[in-house]
């Protein structure tokens, strides 16, 4: 059985009445299962491995940053007072945000029964996890002591003879992102393990064959096996929905429930949520646009597919203006002096040049994404989605820095300078997220084939019904 | 979600698409009815309390049917924005109310009416001399607060969100009752590519209508989040009225095989959805608010945290989320079309409340103007209730009830959820 659709076929396109193809060329099952295990399977690219030996130099250059900051203390950064929260916090949030492009596919996507999610979902995902794995190392070096870091998990100690401040959001944080990331990584997994039989069973080495075995927790593809998963999966959905929502909010919290002028403000939540989820698809669109084309998944993940991503980083990006524009109204609207003046000081006082690359990099670019051609030209989405990355770090620059480093007294006003540490630790961070992405690509299933064949399947059925 | 065979179409002018004439019938009881509940209760609560009440009583009416007339128009644009599939049997319902923003506009006149009395009847600060005095509001704040709460500003703002409303909710509904005659595809692709940029224009001008109709009752006080809150509020009462809507058109005898229970198992899934988005919403901005605990901002809840106010805050986290929460939660109900429509018209009841206690603490009456003052609000809100739903039937009417020349019609009827 094959599906009449011609190669190249502009599946932007969608006749109202009828669905666009989310498969592209003669695609069959089998080759879905060749394209997605070939990824894995053949020799390493040599683009791959300069890749990774430079991203695996960043990750050593990052953890002897952490030895360093450990051994010497935490002066080795730029935080002084006022600006006790520097790079780390800003470094904690943006990855943190990063990681919510993931479970908003996965789960969001899925409960809104949007199809074209399942070729994305499973590198989305990995991303997901990852930048979890960065956002937690910058907490957990930030306390000081991090060989004490553990005090922060609330357990009775005889030690201590006290537990952790309930009422501080910072520990809100601890569960809400280990939460995520339990969360996230259990569905991660769970979808994978149909894949990774997939694999298992293709493995011609006894090693390989061992390791997927065991991972794929002897998967045979039953149906009993396929109505347990898909029961499992949407029960996992469900739970996974309020959990995207309520990491950012609480990590917004973080700041939100200060009194500190330009923290303090009730859009927060939800503002700090869109924005997430519109950081944490640039950087998919980002890493999926070159991947799709050097992995040659182009049949899969479709410029439909891309598409689709940049509106709903036009969307997002929208709402994360919008907020930046109620709160400077609300800010004059007040008439509190200190709010005011956070706000003003935010647009032309010393920070101003952080500021503008944040609007220009988050309100701005994206709305470009209004015109069809740059959303379906990759070259362009990239380069956007890259400005889109740099504005989304830069808010929590101006949000965390312009806000701490002039408060209430004068007196007491600083201005902020990271130290070389800070530099090191921010593109360190970059070398642990790139490591494991492209770990990721050579050991696991890229693309979630079950599902995409299960979306192949519809299609076949679609074009069948047509046929007579 | 699967599409085994195409459904039969049944042609556009079967008689499952047309208003059924026992709910014709009652175009004019519902506006003569409606209208006069809505003057008296707006006169009885003059009367028995004062001007300030009577205005405020009015106002809730006004903000409560405003919020469906919105949520609805969202409702549409939405729907667009996104190719949805599933929902257009449904989506006439909500075109329907969408287009009362016309009447709305008439309705708002008494407000901006008492604004040009200038005696600090419903917004304080139409009087400003008289409310910085009694509020010992420094010259300084007070100068520049005005140069955004003045009638002027004010009246040209509310023509604005009208007009854009207006022109929204006209073209989408045009556009669509042309479709039921036509056909056309384009039609379809015309309304995708508007609703885009009509959403935009949607947030900005609801968000701003919630700043100036209702925070600016207490004029000294700000929350950012006021406009998503009132915008929450208004999504899900959106899909309660067409949950509702539905259920009354096929228990009547409209619209029996197009809308199943496929349809209302996603309403009510988007009805629990919202639920908690509005308790998300609400917690939220209570929760930084108290918190903080900056006097600017916390008056605005003390005054809702005591005596009678407190009581309706309270119910309102038993009432307006953990209940409806817990009873829309289960697939069991989502499938049973009457059980959506129990708890549509219970959450509608509860958006009422919402309202009220949105709007109503910032009146002089204390105790939520006691049994007088709640009678004549309730009055007054279903008469406007009431008169719009006459009007709607009107124009149902002359209209179908189905938008039965959109082309993802038959998507829609036989869409299943897995």
């Amino acid at each position: 059985m094959s599906l009449a659709i011609p190669n190249g076929l502009d599946n932007t396109v969608e006749q109202p009445g009828e669905r666009a193809p989310l498969v592209l060329g003669d695609t069959t099952y089998h080759d879905i299962t060749e394209t997605v295990c070939q990824v894995a399977e053949r020799k390493p690219s040599k683009s791959w491995v300069i890749g990774f030996l430079i991203s695996f130099a960043l990750l050593q250059w990052l953890g002897i940053c952490i030895l360093y900051l450990i051994y010497t203390g935490v002066g080795v950064w730029g935080n002084r007072s006022p600006v006790f929260w520097g790079w780390p916090i800003v470094n904690f949030v943006f990855w943190v945000g990063i990681g919510h492009a993931g479970t908003l596919i996965s789960a969001i996507l899925f409960l809104f029964r949007q199809e074209w999610r399942t070729s994305i979902n499973r590198a989305a995902e990995a991303m997901t996890i990852f930048a979890v794995v960065c956002a937690g190392t910058f907490p957990g070096i930030h306390v000081g002591r991090a060989w004490l870091a553990f005090w922060l998990a609330p357990y009775p100690s005889l030690n201590l003879w006290m537990w952790p401040q309930f009422r501080s959001p910072l520990l809100w944080d601890v569960f809400a992102v280990s939460t995520y990331g339990t969360v996230s990584l259990l569905f991660w997994y769970m979808g994978m393990v149909p894949d990774l039989a997939t694999f298992r069973d293709r493995s011609t080495n006894k090693w390989r064959r061992m390791a997927y075995g065991l991972l794929s927790l002897g998967w045979s593809g039953s149906s009993r096996h396929w109505m347990r998963y898909e029961k499992a999966y949407a029960l996992l959905a469900a739970f996974a929905a309020p959990l995207v929502l309520s990491v950012h909010t609480i990590v917004s919290f973080d700041f939100a429930v200060s009194q500190v002028p330009g923290w303090h403000t009730t859009i927060f939540p939800p503002y700090f949520v869109a924005g997430a989820i519109f950081s944490g698809f640039a950087m998919v669109l980002t890493l999926m646009v070159p991947a799709r084309k050097m992995l040659g998944l182009e049949k899969l993940i479709t410029i439909r597919h891309l598409d689709n991503m940049c509106k709903i980083i036009l969307a997002t990006g929208s709402i994360v203006g919008l907020a930046y524009g109620t709160e400077f109204f609300i800010a004059w609207y007040s008439q509190v002096q200190e709010e005011k003046f956070a706000f003003t000081n935010r647009a032309f006082g010393p920070y101003w040049w952080a500021y503008w690359t944040m609007v220009t990099c988050n309100v701005i670019s994206p709305q470009l994404f209004w015109f069809k051609k740059f959303r379906t030209t990759p070259w362009i989405i990239v380069l956007i989605c890259i400005f889109v990355n740099i504005g989304m770090w830069f808010e929590r620059f101006v949000i965390v820095v312009t806000s701490l480093s002039r408060d209430y007294l004068p007196s007491a006003w600083a201005y902020f300078s990271p130290t070389w540490v800070d530099w090191s630790m921010l593109i360190g961070s970059f070398g642990l997220f790139f490591t494991l992405f492209l770990l990721f690509c050579r050991l696991m299933p890229v693309i979630n084939m079950a599902e995409t064949k299960a979306t192949l399947a519809k299609q076949y059925h679609m074009s069948s019904d047509e046929d007579h | 979600m699967s599409q085994h065979s195409a459904p039969a179409i049944k042609p556009t002018d079967d008689p499952a698409f047309k208003l059924p004439a026992s709910l014709a019938a009652l175009r004019l009881p519902l506006c003569a009815g409606g209208l006069v509940a809505l003057l008296l209760g707006w006169g009885f609560a003059t009367q028995s309390i004062d001007a300030n009440f009577g205005m405020s009583v009015y106002l809730t009416a006004v903000v409560y049917c405003m919020t469906l007339v919105l949520g609805c128009l969202f409702f549409v644009l939405i729907q667009h924005l996104v190719r949805a599939g599933w929902s257009t049997v449904v989506r006439r319902i909500a075109e329907l109310v969408m287009i009362m923003v016309i009447p709305m506009g008439i309705l708002f006149l008494p407000v901006l009416g008492s604004l040009w009395m200038g005696q600090g009847t419903l917004y304080g600060w139409d009087s400003p001399d008289a409310y910085q005095a009694e509020h010992h509001v420094p010259e300084q704040v007070w100068l520049e607060k005005l140069r955004w709460l003045n009638q002027e500003w004010f009246t040209i703002r509310t023509i604005g969100y009208f007009a854009v409303w207006s022109a929204l909710a006209i073209f989408f509904f045009k556009n669509s009752v042309r479709q039921d005659e036509t056909g056309e595809k384009a039609i379809t692709d015309r309304m995708q590519y508007w609703s885009g940029p009509a959403v935009m224009l949607f947030s900005l001008t609801t968000s701003f209508a919630a700043f100036d109709w209702v925070m600016s009752l207490a004029p000294m006080w700000f929350s950012t989040m006021f406009g998503v809150y009132m915008f929450a509020g208004s999504i899900l009462a959106a899909h309660c009225l067409i949950a509702v809507a539905s259920f009354v058109l096929q228990k009547k005898g409209a619209m029996r095989d197009e809308v199943t229970v496929e349809h209302y198992h996603d309403l009510g899934k988007l009805i629990f959805g919202f639920v908690f988005f509005w308790t998300y919403i609400s917690f939220s901005q209570y929760l930084l608010i108290w918190y903080a605990n900056i006097p600017e901002e916390t008056h605005w809840f003390y005054v809702r945290q005591v005596g009678t106010w407190g009581g309706i805050g309270l119910a309102l986290i038993f009432l307006h989320w953990m209940l409806p929460f817990a009873g829309t939660m289960s697939r069991h109900v989502r499938r049973r079309p009457a059980l959506v429509c129990g708890w549509g018209v219970y959450l509608l009841i509860m958006h009422y409340v919402d309202v009220y206690f949105m709007i109503m603490p910032e009146t002089k009456a204390g105790n939520a103007g006691g049994a007088i003052g709640v009678c004549s609000s309730i009055l007054c809100v279903a008469g406007m209730v009431s008169l719009l739903t006459g009007l709607v039937v009107g124009l149902a009417q002359q209209n179908k009830v189905v938008a039965v020349g959109d082309p993802r019609l038959a998507e829609s009827i036989a869409f299943e959820n897995i």
